[in-house]
């Protein structure tokens, strides 16, 4: 019997999806890993990684001031 | 570049709500010279050759007539430019000929010519007691456009600036294009106001006129009455008075709405003067009045020249001391200090994300940069530096690491020939994602799960009766 599961398809660079891995090993979202650049989440935690990653973004640059 | 992309898109919101219109209204639309002549100057350059070519032409021509009038590797698009032509419902085609609309024909060929009733054009005051000159008329438009400006960017309480404050209508407006949005109480910006305060004024004039065309279109006047005033106003001379007795009432409305976006002056119920605002609509930026030279130097001092310097560091030098242009300026820059003619900051990375996350984009921010450049700048290619222009496109894409689309994922296919069913089926439809063939798993669109599940249905139901 064919399973659909409704979820969000993301497609990302190689490096935003290991990020997303990681964070999988604390709350997990990921419903199917699909290949290199694509993954298959949990549509609710969306908004979540994207503030995580945007967290991440920042603390890894250089200000100036 | 920016100016040419900016008019293109306007005459294309223009040319698309005059395809929405239907045959009658354009019927009556094209009934007025002035507007067939304001209609004609929308047009791309090779439809305004096409135009021309069919204006005195007896009969219709057939289509292969004029595939010859170009090259054979743009014969593409010729055709285009036809289809246009036709929405628009300037050309008429029967059995493979073309031809002019006949109304639109007679009167562009009377605007042209200055025969029929050019009482379209506006009618010219004749008394003798008009004495507006052309510093005070750009004054007053400029005075009232910054208001607005101003009210939108948040700064409309300037202790030393005692404007009176906006009316209903231009309230109304900007609340209609969502421009901002909020009640009686206050009213805040949203994105694409941010968007629209970055475009050039030409833009920003054809936005607000398409928005009062749709706010009268919701409020059920006479659309085509409201049409052909906008195309009359559009092709007025700056510096003269026209009479108002030749208006009908809801035109006289119309200018007295107008007028407070500073698009016309009225100092008297008998007359009114358009001002640069509203005449350099259609001109494309090269003016060949003489009176354009006065009105440039007036300009000069609030907008169109270009006033900022843009380094490779990122640092921004602006020469300006008009509180909207610096507002303006802080939407993406940090600003650090600020002196009697100059405004000094940089372009950082935490300045353009508080932009981007406003809405705005990177190329807008591009754009407006290159259109205001310092005239020193202007004379380098590229006008920005590539290492800035880069980097903001860069920090844009940081946004935007994450592509996600809402979809259905689909796996446990029971046999190999159901799911290359299904595959084919979702490639034929354009919904398919992503697919994998050795682990018999897909993923689809939201719209398309709806058509695929049916498919799927229908599969089963068929294997059950085979089996």
């Amino acid at each position: 019997m064919v399973k659909a599961i409704k979820g969000t398809f993301i497609e990302c660079d190689a490096a935003a999806r290991e990020v997303l891995l990681r964070l999988n090993a604390e709350e997990k979202f990921i419903i199917e890993d699909l290949d290199k650049f694509h993954l298959f989440i949990n549509s609710n935690y969306l908004t979540r990684i994207q503030t995580a990653l945007d967290e991440l973004m920042d603390n890894n640059t250089y200000k100036s001031q | 570049m920016s100016q040419i992309s900016s008019e293109d898109e306007f005459k294309t919101t223009i040319a698309e709500y005059l395809e929405s219109l239907p045959t009658q209204f354009c019927q009556r639309v094209f009934s007025s010279p002035a507007a067939c002549l304001a209609i004609f100057r929308l047009l791309s350059t090779v439809g305004k050759q096409l135009i021309m070519s069919m204006l005195y032409l007896k009969s219709p021509i057939r289509l292969q007539e004029i595939g010859q009038w170009a090259k054979p590797d743009h014969q593409r698009m010729v055709k285009s430019k036809i289809h246009q032509l036709r929405k628009l419902q300037l050309l008429v085609e029967e059995k493979g000929s073309v031809s002019l609309n006949p109304i639109f024909r007679k009167q562009l060929q009377n605007a042209l010519t200055g025969g029929g009733d050019f009482s379209s054009f506006g009618v010219p005051y004749t008394g003798d007691d008009a004495v507006v000159s052309t510093k005070q008329l750009a004054k007053y438009a400029n005075e009232r456009w910054e208001a607005i400006l101003h009210f939108m960017v948040g700064r409309s309480s300037q202790a030393h600036e005692m404007l009176a404050p906006l009316s209903e209508s231009v309230r109304s407006i900007l609340r209609v294009s969502k421009l901002m949005e909020g009640g009686p109480e206050g009213m805040t910006i949203t994105n694409s106001g941010f968007q629209f305060l970055l475009q050039d004024s030409a833009s920003q004039v054809w936005t607000v006129l398409l928005q009062y065309l749709k706010l009268e279109e919701m409020q059920n006047t006479d659309v085509v009455e409201v049409l052909n005033f906008l195309f009359q106003l559009v092709s007025l001379q700056l510096g003269r008075a026209y009479s108002t007795e030749a208006l009908t009432r809801s035109q006289r409305k119309m200018l007295g709405e107008l007028r407070d976006f500073g698009l016309i002056f009225q100092d008297n119920p008998k007359r009114f003067y358009p001002t640069h605002l509203i005449t350099s609509l259609t001109s494309s930026g090269m003016s060949n009045d003489s009176v354009s030279d006065a009105v440039q130097s007036e300009l000069t001092k609030s907008s169109q020249h270009g006033y900022i310097i843009l380094e490779t560091n990122c640092r921004v030098y602006a020469y300006t001391d008009s509180p909207l242009q610096i507002a303006i300026l802080n939407l993406f820059v940090h600003l650090v200090s600020r002196f009697t003619n100059l405004v000094t900051g940089a372009v950082t990375r935490d300045s353009v994300r508080r932009a981007l996350a406003h809405g705005i984009t990177a190329d807008q921010i591009i754009t407006f940069l290159t259109s205001n450049a310092h005239p020193q700048m202007q004379g380098k290619t590229p006008v920005l530096p590539v290492t800035v222009t880069d980097q903001i496109r860069l920090w844009e894409q940081e946004r935007n690491r994450l592509k996600p689309t809402s979809a259905f994922f689909y796996k446990g296919f029971p046999q190999r020939q159901n799911f290359e069913r299904v595959l084919r089926c979702a490639q034929d439809m354009g919904v398919l994602l992503w697919a994998n063939s050795e682990k018999l798993q897909m993923a689809v669109t939201l719209q398309g799960h709806a058509r695929i599940a049916e498919i799927s249905k229908q599969q089963r139901g068929s294997n059950a009766q085979e089996q």
